[in-house]
């Protein structure tokens, strides 16, 4: 492919970027739902899933924190949200068999721009995302994996989805595997994709496993993290047109009106039909990519066309709970859209239908006119109060050890200082402590028992209406903070003998005289070094090769070994 | 006359199904957790 595809396609990217992110590019943080950056965050035990939760959030906080460290906080969130749309453009340009630079820019646009983007970025998975903008270069180089140097190739383009974290690695690890799969020199391509997927998932995967109170499943989850639908055509007919995230709030603004989801509906399936109807016509892995895109709808619907299978799965075995959030396997269907959709403007273009083919790179901002300018508003930034500021110094201070725990009793707020939009609660990654908050999520009527132990352990206390104090102090909890419902909160009567070091309308901070010392037991800290040490040494190993980045290399050759 | 009666019967039964309705409101207001400020989404 040309340099100047590439450039032509990262500047669409870039430009997308800054149109979906909009006023959200002001100073300030972006809070929604699971996306939480802050102004000075702290390496902690938490960072790598030492503290006995489940580490979905390993090591993409650990990305998050060392990038907060070079840049400040909400820099380094507007940054890491523009690279997904730029490597999005770029990644999906490059694997389009086209000469022309046009077609490529119109598929790069695409898999930028479309409803599974703007669900997962209002959702906050900007980890997840971070895997699914790389999936195209995972494509092709699985393509090429039985080559000389393949291994090294895909280790490379699928460090995105390792720092993404667990569920950004199982979508890159089904495209990969069916790649490889259905290309000859599969006995040598095998081995290596598993080696890189293994290698670049330790962090997570060895602090999961030996996390001493083992995988959660809760098969009663299955129905809340189904795929739902958001457009006239059911669940199904919305995930085909790359939406179907499970939450009703993150659906984009005008999406799913029966005009525009219609037009789109039949766009992805052009795409589709284009991307099958001329996959012979140049060497480039579409027998993989069909069998990835396909498997990964099947998966995207299995939890709503198929729930108790799905439950009775999970309460066979918890690995399945992989499975509940169906809708981020449609990742795959994406890519597979987004090359049909270059492939058949490459046909305008070869019909002389130049103006077709310029429009076609604005189809997908057409359609889904609801994902710009923040998201319609829903991606606002904000600054967090002067009151959290002074609760961190005064924790920090302090001599004593202890955890806070953080209250009302429950893992998400609506803050509002955030315009009362949903957003994980932010306090424990803003504290230079142990924050202690009940994990249980809260969907609808479902509820989804807490995995943290800590929190499991304080929960019938907290949860009583009984006194605190003397439970928290026995907990070992140093502090008690109040970051929502700071007005006449009727926990404050059952904090007698606590101290209020704090208050304002946004916190209220109480201290704990003479906390106990507690010992959380969470994953061995040995096995996750070396855990680390291991993924960071393939990280170094994939991009040592010669001196050749990402970029440069797994790009110039996007269509690997010819079949 | 049935009519009367359906009527005193359905204002009868619109009356006891808002009493429970307001009384599973205020009892849920017990457990801060079930508020929809503490919802991670709805479906």
């Amino acid at each position: 492919m040309k340099r100047t595809g590439l450039l032509a396609a990262g500047a669409t990217g870039l430009v997308l970027g800054l149109l979906a992110l909009g006023p959200g590019l002001a100073p300030g943080f972006l809070l929604s739902f699971d996306m939480v950056f802050t102004p000075a965050p702290h390496f902690s035990r938490m960072t790598f899933g030492l503290t006995g939760t489940v580490p979905r959030h390993v090591p993409s906080d650990a990305f998050a924190v060392a990038l907060s460290h070079v840049l400040p906080g909400d820099v380094a969130q507007k940054a890491v949200l523009l690279g997904i749309f730029v490597l999005a453009s770029v990644a999906a340009a490059s694997l389009v068999p086209s000469e022309r630079t046009l077609p490529r820019v119109a598929a790069g646009a695409l898999y930028a721009w479309n409803p599974f983007v703007a669900e997962r970025l209002l959702l906050g998975h900007w980890a997840f995302l971070l895997g699914y903008a790389a999936l195209p270069l995972v494509v092709s180089a699985a393509a090429g994996a039985a080559d000389r140097g393949g291994g090294r190739r895909l280790a490379r383009a699928l460090v995105p989805a390792a720092i993404g974290g667990f569920a950004a690695v199982a979508v890159s690890a089904l495209v990969a595997l069916a790649v490889v799969l259905c290309r000859d020199g599969r006995r040598r391509a095998v081995p290596k994709t598993a080696a890189a997927l293994v290698a670049l998932s330790l962090p997570w995967l060895v602090t999961g496993w030996l996390r001493p109170s083992g995988m959660p499943g809760a098969p009663e989850a299955v129905g809340a993290f189904a795929a739902r639908a958001d457009t006239p055509f059911g669940a199904v007919g919305s995930l085909l047109a790359l939406g179907g995230a499970w939450n009703a709030s993150a659906v984009p603004a005008a999406y799913g009106t029966p005009l525009l989801a219609a037009v789109w509906l039949a766009v992805v399936v052009a795409s589709l039909a284009a991307c099958w109807l001329l996959r012979r016509r140049a060497p480039w892995p579409a027998g993989g990519l069909a069998a990835a895109a396909g498997t990964g709808f099947v998966l995207a619907a299995f939890g709503a066309v198929a729930a108790p299978l799905l439950r009775g799965l999970i309460e066979a075995w918890s690995g399945f709970a992989v499975l509940r959030d169906g809708q981020q396997y449609a990742a795959p269907l994406a890519v597979a859209v987004a090359v049909g959709f270059g492939l058949l403007v490459d046909r305008a273009l070869a019909r002389r239908l130049d103006a077709l083919g310029v429009l076609a790179v604005l189809v997908p901002v057409i359609l889904l006119p609801g994902l710009a300018w923040g998201a319609a508003g829903r991606l606002h930034p904000v600054q967090y109060p002067d009151s959290w500021e002074r609760a961190r110094r005064i924790a920090a201070a302090d001599p004593v050890p202890g955890d806070v725990l953080i209250l009302p009793w429950a893992t998400y707020r609506q803050y509002p200082w955030n315009g009362g939009r949903t957003s994980l609660d932010a306090l424990p990654r803003y504290l230079d402590r142990r924050g202690i908050v009940s994990d249980a999520v809260i969907i609808g009527r479902t509820v989804i028992p807490a995995e943290d132990p800590r929190a499991r352990r304080l929960d019938p206390l907290v949860s009583g209406g009984g006194p605190l104090t003397a439970g928290l102090r026995a907990a070992g909890i140093r502090y008690v903070a109040f970051d929502a419902e700071t007005s006449g909160n009727p926990y404050y009567a059952r904090l007698a003998g606590a101290h209020r070091v704090l208050a304002d309308r946004d916190l209220v901070l109480y201290r704990v005289d003479d906390p106990a010392r507690t010992d959380e037991r969470g994953a061995p800290v040995a096995p996750a070094v070396i855990a680390w040490v291991i993924a960071l040494m393939s990280v170094v190993w994939s991009f040592a090769a010669s001196g050749i980045t990402l970029a440069t290399r797994t790009l110039r050759d996007p269509r690997g070994k010819a079949p | 006359m049935r009519i009367a009666i359906a009527a005193v019967a359905g204002v009868l039964l619109a009356a006891l199904a808002s009493f429970g309705a307001v009384q599973l409101a205020s009892a849920s207001q017990d457990k801060p957790v079930v508020q929809s400020l503490y919802q991670y989404g709805d479906r």
